[in-house]
Order: C-alpha cells, then sequence, then structure tokens
C-alpha cells in the first residue's frame, strides 16, 4: 500500500479565543476529486490556508507522498505541487493571460533567458495546457474582457503552469453559470484522469454528489469522517455537517397560487438606470415571491439599489403602495426619491453585500438592530429600546451571539444575514427586495433564511427575490424572472405542481446565459 | 519581499488576526511608545551635554508643578481642546475637515468685532458680560461653523475633496484676517493688529494673577457636549454611522449630505469658539498669525486621543504643558527649544507607530501555549 499523495494529521490551529482546527485529519488520494464540507466557522478554510503555507499551523503533520514536510509559506507550498484557486480571484485585469501566468514565476520556470519574460514561449505553455485539460483560453486575451468563467480557467492554468498536482478551490461554482460550471466539472474530471488531485471547498451537496469521489466533513475544528460520494444522500451529507436534520425542500406554507396572492404592492415600469438596466418592467403582489434569476454583474444590484433609491433611475416609474399601516393605501410614484422616503413608504432591502453595506461591522450588534431610522427614537438614543429591540430579534429569528454588545462584524454570515433580515422584516415594511440572501451561508444557515423568506410571503409581504442560485429560486419563488444585461429576457411560473423542474432549470439556465427565447443551445460562455 | 520579512521576523512574534483593542492594550502600547520617545530624547539631552534628569525636571516642573505654569499650561489646552473636539465631530462622520486654521482666525476675528462694538461708543457698549459672552460664543461658533460647512456643502453637493479644499481654504481664511487687521481693524501704530480689547469683554482668569482663563472651562463643557452628542442623540448615532460605514448610512436612510453638513457646522464651530477663546482669553488683541498653528496642534491632539472625545482634555493639557516646559528648559540649560518640538513629534509618531504593536502577540517559548503545542506535537 503505497502512501497517500498528501497527508494532513492532527492539525491544530488556534486564533486568539478560537481553535480553528483541532486535530483535523485529510487524507488525498492522487486521481481523485475531494471534497471538504463543513458549516462556515468549521475550519475548512483555514485547513486548507495552513496547506497552502498562508497560516502555520500550531501542531500536526503534512505529509506528501509519505514524507513529512514543512509548510511555511506560500513558496514551499508551490515547490510541492499545491495550489489553491482563491475565491477571489488574484489576476491583473490590465494583462493578459499569458502575462498573468508569467507574473511572479520563478526565474527557472520562466522561458526567457536573463532579464526576458520570453511571454510567447509562456504562451505557448499556457495553450499546450488548455488544449490538453479541455479548458479553452486564448492567452493573448486581456482579463478584463473575459467573463468570470473563464478567469477561473486562467487561475487553474496558473496552477498547471508550476506544476501543482494538488489544487484546492474555495468555492468555485459561487459566480459561474450552470453552463460555465458544467465546462469545470468536466475540466477537473479531466485533471482527476491526468493523475491530479483537487479539493473543492463547498457548501453545495448537490455538486459534491455530482463531482465528488470523496467527501470529508468537518465540524467544529475537527474531521468528523470522511465517505465516499457515493454512498450518501445529500440529506446524510447535511445532516452530518449540521448534526441534526435539515430539511432542504422547504415547502412554501401557501400552496395555491394566484388566488392567494393579492393586489400588486410594488411596480416598475420601463426602469431605466444607467447603462446597467434597460427598461424593466415588473409587479410584485402581496404574498407573492418573484425571483429574479441571472449571473451576477447583469444589472442586479443596480436594479435593488434603484427600486430602493440608492441609484438614480434616469427614466421609468417606480410605484409602491404607501404606507406601513393598513389604513395608508395611496399609491405613489416614488422614482427619485430618497430612501428615507421609499423604506417610510414600506420598502425594505436586504442587500448583497452584509458587511459592506447591510451592516457597520464596527458597531455592535444591538445599535445594528437599530440601524433603520423608523426603528428609532427621534432625538435622543435609548440604549433600552435598542437593546430590547436586539433582543427581540435575537429570540425571533435565533440569532446566535455572544452579548449584544458583540461587534457585528464578528458575527458569523449566517447569524449576521439573520439579522439584518430580522431588522428589515420587522420595521413594519410591506415591499422587500432581497438581494442574494443565502451567498455563502451554510446549510444550516440557508434553512432558515429560507423558511424566514417564506413566512414573510405567508403575512402577506410581498418579496422580490434576487439571487443567482437557481436552486433557491426553484425551492421560493411564485414567478421567475430572468435578467440578462439589463434586460427581463424569460419569465416563467416558478416549479409547482405539473412542471418539470428539470426543464425549468435548464430553461433559466440557457436564459441566464443570454440565450434567446426558445434557443435550444448554449452560447459558448466564451468565443 | 514578504519572503524576507517571513524570515526576519522572530518565531516568538505571532501577528494577531485583530489587534489588541482592550483598553489596558491601548494604555501600555501608548506607554511604552512615550518611554521610546523619551528614550530617544535622553541621547539628544546627552548630544547637548545636559544632564537629562534635571531636564525632563525642568520639561515637567514648569508647566505642571508651578501655579504660574500650570496656568500658562491651562490657557494653551483651552484651544487646542476645542479643535480637537471639533476634529473629532467632524472626522467620526466621515468628513475629513483639515480647515481648523480658518475657523479659528475667523472665530476669533468674529469675536474680535463683537469685543470691539463692546468698547465704550460702540453699539454694544454696557452689555453685561454673560450677554456679551453668549453672544461671542455664538458669533465665533456660527464663523468657524460656517466656513467649514462650506466645504461640506462643496462636498455633498459637487463630489469636491474636503481634505485638498479645507486645507487651501485655510490661507483663504487666513489672509482675510490679515487683510482685517491691515486696514479695517487696524489699531494706529506701526503693527498690523487691532487695539487691545476692552476688559470688560476678557474672559475672566480663573485666579488672581495665573494666566489660566475660563476658556478650559469652555472647552470641558464641550467635551460633555461632543460626547452626549456621539453617545446619546440619534443625530449622534447617525454621524458615527456614516463616519463607519457611508454606504450603509444611505442605505439606512440616513440623509448622509445633511449629516455631514451638521457634522462640519458644529465641527468648525468648536473651531471658531477656540479662536474666541485664545483672543478674549488670551492674546486679547487680535492680529495676524494669532493661530500659530493651533488648528493642526489640535488636529494631533485628537489623534493622540485616539478620537475618543473624554481622552481630549487630558492630552491637551499635557501636550501644552511640553510647549510651556520647552520655554522653560530654554531658559534654564543649554538646550535649546527645539527639542522640546523633537519630543512632541516623536510621542507622536510613537504612538502612531505602536498601533502596529498591538497587531502582534509575544510568544516566549517557555509560555503555556508554546508548550501545549509541543506536547501535541510529540
Amino acid at each position: 500500500m503505497t502512501a497517500p499523495a498528501f497527508e494532513m494529521r492532527g492539525i491544530v490551529k488556534r486564533f486568539p479565543g478560537v481553535t480553528a482546527n483541532d486535530r483535523a485529519d485529510l487524507t488525498l488520494e492522487a486521481g481523485e476529486i475531494h471534497a471538504l464540507l463543513g458549516e462556515n466557522g468549521a475550519g475548512k478554510s483555514t485547513l486548507m490556508q495552513i496547506l497552502y503555507g498562508l497560516h502555520r499551523m500550531d501542531a500536526g503533520e503534512i505529509r506528501v507522498d509519505g514524507s513529512a514536510v514543512r509548510i511555511r509559506n506560500t513558496a514551499d507550498a508551490i515547490r510541492l505541487g499545491i495550489g489553491m484557486v482563491h475565491q477571489e480571484f488574484l489576476l491583473v485585469s490590465r494583462f493578459t493571460v499569458a502575462e498573468n501566468v508569467a507574473l511572479g514565476l520563478k526565474p527557472v520556470l520562466r522561458e526567457g533567458k536573463g532579464p526576458w519574460l520570453g511571454l510567447a514561449g509562456v504562451a505557448e505553455r499556457v495553450r499546450a495546457l488548455s488544449e490538453r485539460y479541455g479548458m479553452a483560453v486564448d492567452p493573448g486575451a486581456r482579463i478584463e474582457n473575459l467573463p468570470v468563467g473563464v478567469q477561473q480557467r486562467v487561475e487553474i492554468l496558473k496552477l498547471l503552469y508550476r506544476d501543482a498536482r494538488l489544487l484546492i478551490l474555495d468555492e468555485p461554482t459561487a459566480v459561474l453559470t450552470p453552463g460555465e460550471r458544467e465546462q469545470l466539472f468536466a475540466a477537473l474530471r479531466r485533471l482527476r484522469a491526468e493523475g491530479h488531485t483537487v479539493v473543492i471547498v463547498t457548501h453545495k451537496l448537490s455538486e459534491i454528489i455530482a463531482l465528488a469521489d470523496r467527501v470529508t466533513i468537518l465540524r467544529d475544528g475537527r474531521t468528523l469522517t470522511t465517505v465516499a460520494a457515493k454512498d450518501v444522500s445529500e440529506r446524510e451529507l447535511a445532516r452530518m455537517m449540521v448534526g441534526r436534520e435539515v430539511d432542504l425542500e422547504v415547502k412554501r406554507t401557501t400552496t395555491e397560487r394566484g388566488a392567494a396572492q393579492g393586489e400588486p404592492l410594488l411596480e416598475a415600469r420601463n426602469l431605466r438606470v444607467g447603462n446597467a438596466i434597460r427598461g424593466i418592467s415588473l409587479k410584485v403582489h402581496a404574498g407573492e415571491i418573484l425571483g429574479i434569476a441571472g449571473v451576477d454583474g447583469n444589472g442586479q444590484q443596480e436594479l435593488a439599489e434603484a427600486l430602493m433609491g440608492l441609484r438614480a433611475a434616469q427614466s421609468g416609474e417606480i410605484w409602491l403602495r404607501t404606507g406601513v399601516s393598513e389604513a395608508s393605501t395611496a399609491v405613489r410614484n416614488l422614482r427619485g426619491r430618497s430612501v428615507a422616503e421609499l423604506r417610510a413608504a414600506g420598502a425594505a432591502y436586504i442587500p448583497a453585500d452584509r458587511r459592506g453595506i447591510g451592516s457597520v461591522t464596527e458597531m455592535t450588534v444591538s445599535e445594528n438592530a437599530s440601524l433603520i431610522a423608523p426603528a428609532r427614537r427621534r432625538f435622543f438614543r435609548s440604549r433600552t429600546a435598542e437593546e430590547a429591540a436586539a433582543r427581540g430579534l435575537i429570540e425571533r429569528f435565533g440569532i446566535r451571539v455572544s452579548g449584544l454588545g458583540q461587534q457585528a462584524g464578528k458575527l458569523s454570515g449566517g447569524n449576521l444575514q439573520k439579522l439584518i433580515l430580522g431588522r428589515e422584516m420587522t420595521v413594519g415594511a410591506k415591499v422587500l427586495i432581497v438581494e442574494q440572501p443565502t451567498r455563502g451561508l451554510d446549510a444550516g444557515a440557508v434553512e432558515s433564511i429560507w423558511r424566514e423568506l417564506l413566512r414573510a410571503r405567508a403575512e402577506g409581504k410581498a418579496i422580490l427575490l434576487i439571487s443567482a442560485e437557481l436552486e433557491e429560486l426553484l425551492n421560493l419563488a411564485d414567478r421567475i424572472a430572468v435578467i440578462y444585461e439589463g434586460r427581463i429576457v424569460r419569465e416563467l411560473q416558478g416549479a409547482g405542481e405539473g412542471h418539470e423542474i428539470a426543464a425549468l432549470r435548464t430553461e433559466i439556465g440557457l436564459s441566464m446565459a443570454g440565450a434567446k427565447k426558445g434557443g435550444t443551445q448554449a452560447e459558448k460562455a466564451n468565443g | 519581499m514578504g519572503e524576507l520579512l517571513q524570515r526576519l521576523k522572530p518565531r516568538w512574534l505571532e501577528k494577531r488576526l485583530e489587534p489588541a483593542d482592550s483598553p489596558a492594550a491601548v494604555a501600555a502600547s501608548v506607554v511604552l511608545a512615550v518611554a521610546a520617545a523619551l528614550a530617544v530624547t535622553v541621547v539628544l539631552f546627552l548630544a547637548y551635554g545636559a544632564n537629562p534628569l534635571a531636564a525632563f525636571y525642568e520639561l515637567f516642573h514648569e508647566p505642571f508643578g508651578t501655579l504660574r505654569g500650570f496656568g500658562y499650561t491651562l490657557a494653551g489646552a483651552a484651544p487646542l481642546s476645542l479643535i480637537a473636539l471639533g476634529a473629532i465631530v467632524c472626522w467620526r462622520a466621515g468628513f475629513e475637515y483639515l480647515g481648523f486654521e480658518g475657523c479659528f482666525v475667523l472665530g476669533a476675528a468674529a469675536s474680535a468685532w463683537l469685543a470691539l462694538a463692546a468698547a465704550p461708543g460702540g453699539w454694544l457698549a454696557g452689555l453685561p458680560f454673560p450677554f456679551f459672552l453668549a453672544l461671542a460664543i455664538f458669533a465665533s461658533a456660527a464663523a468657524g461653523g460656517i466656513w467649514a460647512a462650506a466645504t461640506a456643502l462643496l462636498r455633498v453637493r459637487s463630489g469636491g475633496n474636503e481634505v485638498l479644499i479645507s486645507l487651501m481654504a485655510n490661507y483663504v481664511a487666513i489672509f482675510f484676517v490679515q487683510y482685517l487687521v491691515s486696514w479695517p481693524m487696524r489699531a494706529p501704530g506701526s503693527l498690523p493688529e487691532t487695539a487691545q480689547m476692552p476688559r470688560a469683554t476678557w474672559l475672566p482668569f480663573l485666579w488672581h494673577g495665573g494666566r489660566a482663563h475660563a476658556g478650559i472651562l469652555l472647552a470641558v463643557a464641550a467635551t460633555l457636549a461632543v460626547w452626549a452628542l456621539l453617545k446619546k442623540t440619534r443625530l449622534g448615532f447617525e454621524m458615527l454611522v456614516m463616519g463607519a460605514n457611508l454606504r450603509a448610512a444611505r442605505y439606512a436612510g440616513i440623509p448622509a449630505g445633511r449629516r455631514m453638513v451638521a457634522a462640519a457646522l458644529i465641527g468648525g464651530g468648536l473651531g471658531g469658539v477656540a479662536g474666541m477663546t485664545e483672543l478674549l482669553g488670551a492674546q486679547h488683541r487680535l492680529m495676524d498669525g494669532i493661530s500659530g498653528g493651533v488648528g493642526f496642534l489640535g488636529l494631533i491632539v485628537a489623534l493622540l486621543a485616539r478620537l475618543n472625545p473624554l481622552a481630549v482634555l487630558p492630552t491637551a493639557i499635557l501636550y501644552a504643558g511640553m510647549s510651556v516646559g520647552a520655554d522653560a528648559i530654554e531658559r534654564r540649560t543649554t538646550v535649546p527649544t527645539s527639542i522640546t518640538l523633537i519630543l512632541e513629534s516623536l510621542i507622536v509618531l510613537f504612538v502612531l507607530a505602536a498601533e502596529l504593536l498591538r497587531r502582534y502577540r509575544v510568544r516566549l517559548p517557555f509560555s503555556r501555549e508554546a508548550t501545549e503545542a509541543k506536547e501535541a506535537k510529540r
């Protein structure tokens, strides 16, 4: 029996106040795709960062091909054939693909002699690698002109160029269209066939089942178990990861559609925002979730911000059935009004950027609970009122905090999101604009966010749910509109009785990639 | 480069994920910084052939050990702390204003104009002092506040850079006051300055024969007011949100533009009142160069106080005291005053650099955690 290609044993890593890894183990064989699964804070990222030399472990051992090694920095890791693709790509957007690959190369690997870069030689090898692994990339193309899926290929090629045998991919599919995802999976399978080891760090259980050979589950910094992916179901994985039963198929509380829905509470008519939104009309009714599907950067954020008064719309109308209370039902065109006015008229917004927009990370939990003007007193602050508001949210939404005075930025993503969601849902708004509510959250948090959204729907709120996750929309939305380059290109009924979910998924997936209505072929993500 | 640093870094030094920010850690880093500054100064004292102990005695004895010196210290601390408080209001609201020199001289000019009007025969003659003081506070605050608000409006309306605009605006205000004391308000005589303010308009001295004036009491009141504003009012909360995260503030529905102008009015107003205390408390005459750079020294005090209003007064008193001590040192030893300037600058540099210390943890080979780690390895 030969030694495993890469082995981490008894890894301990402590940070002030937290033990990120507590004797975690991980064994990686050559020629496998290995998924690393765990809730946020389970220690996945830390473990991978130790392997890639970004952190030093406090105790434990790393073996490569059976012999113990020391990884003090990323240069050591690269020398040992370990490479990592971060969630945020580290590419220079003004440089070409070849220039990016050449960046930071050791002189030995550089093609040129002496001071010369030898870019032509680099380009040649990039071309050869991309053909070998089926990852089409033009070495002369500038990064800024490439779609996200191709940029990711460049990151992978960078590693392969440095002779990486182990590729660590952190949440690789978060930014991809369904089509791009399939291409990525095909490339990873090709890598596996060539004897490479691939580690994917992910929350998405379906991808693990589809792609991985083995799964290692981390919980509380420890390795719970490693299982063969073909032997487990999504439900079992979720249970092992969270430590309890998780219901991933959240059923809508009211199954009737159409009749149950009330009058339209939010309506946009031919809205235009710069180049980002090119004439969007939509209606969201009381008790309805309208899903907006699309790959990031097709105008979703601009749409949400325009509807909330955070971004100026050049033309079009925004109609809101105004008034937080039942009594006031005036309908007003609110384009060009301030955020405060839109909020007063009954709109609330859960932005995608939880830490940059939705909260003030250096302020406390209770201050963040009272961030929104309607939740606060008129002139003097009241600490008791703020804390009561925070306590109410914590209790109702099951937010885990160490105390009301804890810095909001120190909450986990899921708890912070619950805090924001709870705050926006309890100020009495009738219209919720929700943008990427579960991005980066683990299964347990996703479940509770979904439940809350459905509860708000049952309470008769009108919800505009913007998401890049098809599963989320298929699970929650009554109707799904697909946004592409600032326009709604398709509008479909959500998955319900008599609807083939698979067919719907394909259709939406194609529209997200910009295929025309009824088109049968996915446009290649990259020309 | 990174690799080099990695190699140079001793093993017992470990980077913290987040800087230690407990009050004890902050205090320790400040004490270390001041000690380092004093240590460097010792070398300089020696270079001038002075006995360091004697020199330090002179430096601190005069401003803090003598009533006369302490009076000067308090007189210096009043405008310093008012400006620092103004800077705190502006900066914590996310308005990076640097125009306090301008606010200061305009506030001084406005109160000079009022005080001269209160001279016998003027239109304010005979006004009881409390009313006059209220009027002077209002006028100087209005002058400084409106001056700062103009910069805020330029930023809010047209996206101007407040750092550049406020720095340049300082010159405009200073030249304007230069003009005032050279022509319209000039007293007969060779120097470009106004006549002495009528005695009735002077801020009362705290004790007979001392230079400490009521300005320091205004600074105490302003400290409490700024603290309450930031901690207890909705307006202050909204300003803090803006300063911490402007996008979150806009998202929350806070009218950021209006709040920024409000912060400028309050902060600049405090700068204007600082000018008033200097004029009616210490100089009693408006002249060119009345600020003596206090508009910038106040910013240093604000930084050293880490933008905490409650830390401003002690910091300002220490800082003003060192200036008083500097004069004493020059009178009594062979050491030039500039050494005190060097010491002051070193303190600022080291205190700011000491922030870095709080990002690391010392982990000695025989400490508990290291032992545990070794055992786990076995």
